[in-house]
């Protein structure tokens, strides 16, 4: 063992991670544009859900389909708590995560018994069933029209709703990174890596299959209802197709835009996937043409991540997990 | 040898649809001494590894561990119990280091799971330093060099990648190893230092199963052979026995010798 | 009584449409072990080719039919060739190849929505067959053509790759690789046949929908979908399965709208695809004869 590697990658996330604290800190104080700030909460939000996704996909090799329903789950638990029950922000957003991620534990067990390409059939059916559900149950969804409207804005004491979001969404991005990287850290992380290739190889060593992939399962469903949640906070106003299988696509593209092979690209895939629509003119248009360009290039090409192989390209360095 | 059996395996039987793959085998598995199993190729051998695991439920007998029965267990708690093996063809985890795969065979020592990782990330921090301190002696104990323990593990060449299975299996400090086939592909300089270091395991204390082609391999380390033949135990014994055993001889060379 | 048969009949008119989704996705599944994720797009183009060439070019009803029908077969053999064939020999990882195809989906989608327009349009019925009464139940006259084209197709397909050396040579291709290179059929030929029969399928599954719900160009993903609850009830792989899976799906969500809550019936046949795989992975329809991957 050379003295200059460590055996633990979290010095290094840490730094990072405090780098991303200040850089964050640093924009929301320089920034003085509604649509510069906007593009970053929208984009913090996101990149929470992506990083559930990516501890399920890229370490787990667990496919998932349907993380829009968990964000639209956690984004309903919010309302609902926000609304019908009148409690105040925190406690919704606590609700939010819990109520997933139970319910992924729950799920977890049964689908996971499903793998490759009949897990991804099985979980794209369950997020579109999750889609038909929210837009018919309006007595809690309020459908597609109205749907959600008018959550209260969070807006105190000199602080506008958009400042309170921005902090919130940053604090909880920054905390799903400290629980992701931590988590593929230490040993469990190690056993994950291993089912990723054969789960027999793992149970041999003496993971528990089962519940490794159960816990992933719902922390990602968990990091999904933060999300969600965070979501429905910023926007007040929501209806189900904001949570429909395209959403869920789009977690993926963030995904394999960023990294299989390492949390941080999440955040570089969701700021790619928010930026781009905002950034060029009429991309909207063609939205579905080019995600669908970008990903069978990257399924051909660099099929552990566009951010990574580039990032490798770049560097030179074979990756070490 | 030593009197109480480390492992027994009593009566164990698998079959596939109407096809016995293993039928009434029974054997005993001695702390200290490497156990070969052989016999012609679809015989059962990697059946009975995978039934000892629990990769296989058995359909009938009963398998124990230091006079406990196991038979039931799940495939990870046996892991868990001390029982580790190796593969016909080696399983490394792809997108991972050499040193990181066997830090991950010692899994079973760590203390630490989910919830620390999370709240105490200083203690696994703690954890992984023992982990790779662990996997570092285990590497070198199985003669893979320091400049690959960096390297991604699945670039190795294949060799190395077998003796990072048994550093692996080494990791997660086993009392009965499984090794299925460990000289395959090895060229004789390998498969000698391979004899020296499964002779140097056993010595530890630890019961070593050894499925093996090799026979110049299985009768110079082992002190007792089982041989199956169409999922039977066909002879049981030490090296010197099997040798100058009818059935074996006659299985090994053909029926027809048999008949004769 | 009238009521109940009505709806049987609506569930067998669309479960014609879902069996002959679900026949292409597993003449696919059976030539190159694919799940094919953009099967859906073949059908949402036959709908949407079809109204644009009957309304915005004003081609007789036939030729737009045919026109639609080509469109989605060009557009399976072209996905096989320029994409899949490739990736296939890079990278057989199943899910690497899943995400490829969901990147095809998407890419036709956002082509057809370019190429289209995003408009919700509707195409009017073939005619010709008359609407059926019969007391006081009826079959429309698209539902005849429906039925009658399933009809067709099935028995052309069957009598294809059960009687004839093409269809044997076919078979064995996904099985028996070499040997059915020898019989004059590659893997490659046989997965771009396969593909190219798929898009027409689905073209004309599309096409024949579109006068009875409208074409769109985001319909893809819920056939798609019920193409594949039908494929995987019927059993994967097994083509009789697949048109009775589709029969089946259809007539449950039928029931299910017209006696529990329409808003709701295409959530059942997702239920029900996510209950067959995770408890009776080789289908609910006959013995399983299909080898579980």
């Amino acid at each position: 063992m050379t003295t200059s590697t460590s055996n633990s990658n979290l010095r290094h996330d840490a730094v990072i991670l405090a780098g991303l604290a200040v850089v964050l800190t640093l924009a929301e104080l320089a920034l003085t544009s509604q649509f510069h700030r906007s593009i970053l909460i929208l984009s913090m939000i996101h990149a929470i859900a992506a990083i559930g996704l990516t501890l399920l996909l890229g370490y787990a090799g667990q496919v998932s389909l349907g993380q829009g329903a968990f964000m639209g789950i956690g984004a309903y638990a919010a309302a609902f708590a926000l609304q019908k029950l009148a409690l105040p922000a925190p406690v919704a957003l606590v609700a939010a995560v819990l109520l997933p991620g139970l319910l992924g534990f729950l799920i977890a067990r049964p689908i996971l018994r499903l793998s490759g390409h009949n897990l991804a059939l099985g979980t794209l059916a369950l997020g579109a069933v999750f889609f038909v559900v929210a837009a018919q149950w309006r007595s809690v969804t309020g459908g597609l029209d109205p749907g959600i409207v008018d959550l209260p804005s969070l807006a105190i004491a000199g602080f506008s709703h958009e400042r309170i979001l921005y902090i919130l969404a940053g604090i909880s991005l920054l905390s799903a990174i400290a629980v992701a990287v931590s988590l593929v850290d230490g040993r469990f992380g190690r056993g994950l890596m291993v089912l990723r290739t054969s789960e027999l190889v793992a149970a041999c060593m003496g993971v528990d299959t089962v519940r490794a992939k159960s816990m992933v399962f719902a922390i990602a469903a968990a990091l999904s209802g933060l999300s969600g949640a965070l979501l429905a906070l910023y926007l007040r106003s929501f209806n189900a197709s904001a949570f429909g299988v395209g959403l869920s696509i789009e977690l993926l593209m963030m995904v394999i835009l960023g990294s299989l092979s390492t949390v941080w690209g999440a955040i570089f895939g969701a700021f790619a996937i928010i930026v781009l629509p905002n950034l060029l003119e009429g991309f909207d248009h063609a939205k579905h043409l080019i995600y669908g360009l970008v990903m069978v290039g990257i399924m051909m090409f660099a099929p552990r991540g566009l951010g990574e192989t580039l990032f490798r390209l770049v560097t030179r360095k074979r990756s070490v997990a | 040898m030593s009197s109480t059996p480390l492992a027994s395996i009593k009566g164990l039987s698998k079959r596939f649809g109407g096809i016995a793959a293993v039928s009434d085998v029974s054997f005993d598995l001695v702390a200290g001494e490497v156990t070969a199993l052989i016999g012609p190729n679809g015989a059962g051998k990697t059946t009975l590894i995978n039934l000892v695991t629990g990769v296989l439920a058995c359909d009938g007998g009963t398998i124990s561990l230091e006079g406990e029965d196991i038979t039931a267990r799940p495939t990870h708690q046996r892991g868990t119990a001390g029982i580790a093996r190796t593969y016909q063809t080696p399983q490394i985890a792809h997108g991972m280091s050499v040193l990181t795969n066997v830090m991950a065979g010692a899994y079973r020592f760590g203390q630490h799971g989910l919830l620390s990782s999370v709240f105490r990330p200083w203690v696994v921090m703690k954890e992984n330093d023992e982990m790779a301190a662990r996997a570092a002696q285990c590497l070198t104990r199985a003669g893979v060099a320091e400049q690959w323990w960096q390297r991604l593990a699945t670039d190795l060449p294949y060799g190395l990648q077998r003796r990072v299975e048994i550093a692996r299996s080494l990791a997660q400090d086993p009392k009965l190893l499984l090794l299925d086939e460990p000289a395959a592909g090895l060229n004789p300089s390998e498969t000698a230092d391979l004899s020296r270091l499964l002779s140097e395991i056993a010595a530890d204390g630890r019961a070593v199963l050894l499925v093996e082609h090799d026979m110049g391999m299985v009768m110079s380390i082992s002190s007792h052979i089982v041989v199956v033949n169409f999922g039977r135990k066909l002879a049981e014994g030490t090296p010197k026995d099997i040798a100058s055993n009818k059935d074996v001889i006659a299985a090994y060379l053909g029926a027809d010798e048999a008949v004769a | 009584m009238d009521t109940l048969l009505q709806i049987l009949i609506t569930g067998l008119v669309v479960g014609c449409i879902y069996g002959m989704a679900a026949l292409g996705f597993t003449i696919v599944y059976n030539a190159t072990k694919l799940i094919n994720f953009a099967n859906g797009e073949f059908l949402m183009l036959g709908g949407v080719l079809l109204a644009c060439a009957a309304q915005a070019a004003k081609l007789p009803m036939s030729l737009a039919l045919l026109l639609a029908v080509a469109g989605a077969a060009l557009t399976g053999w072209l996905m096989q060739r320029c994409i899949l064939d490739m990736a296939m020999a890079r990278s057989s990882d199943p899910l690497t190849l899943v995400m490829l195809t969901i990147g095809v989906a998407l890419a036709l989608r956002g082509a057809a929505a370019l190429a289209f327009g995003r408009e919700i349009t509707f195409v009017p019925e073939f005619g010709l067959l008359p609407l059926v009464l019969i007391g006081n139940v009826y079959i429309p006259s698209q539902g005849l053509w429906i039925i009658f084209v399933l009809a067709l197709t099935s028995t052309v397909l069957w009598y294809m790759f059960s009687k004839t050396m093409f269809g044997k040579a076919m078979r064995a291709a996904s099985q028996e690789p070499r040997a059915a290179a020898l019989c004059g059929i590659e893997p490659k030929r046989a997965a771009a046949i396969a593909m190219t029969l798929a898009g027409a399928l689905g073209g004309l599954a599309g096409a024949m929908l579109a006068p009875i719900s409208a074409a769109f160009y985001e319909n893809g993903i819920f056939l798609g979908l019920k193409g594949f609850a039908a494929a995987v009830a019927g059993g994967l792989g097994n083509p009789i399965g697949a048109i009775v899976g589709g029969l089946l799906i259809g007539v449950v969500e039928s029931l299910s709208a017209g006696y529990v809550a329409s808003g709701f019936k295409d959530a059942v046949g997702f239920i029900l695809l996510i209950l067959v795989l995770i408890l009776r992975p080789q289908g609910l329809v006959g013995r399983a004869i299909v080898t579980r991957v």
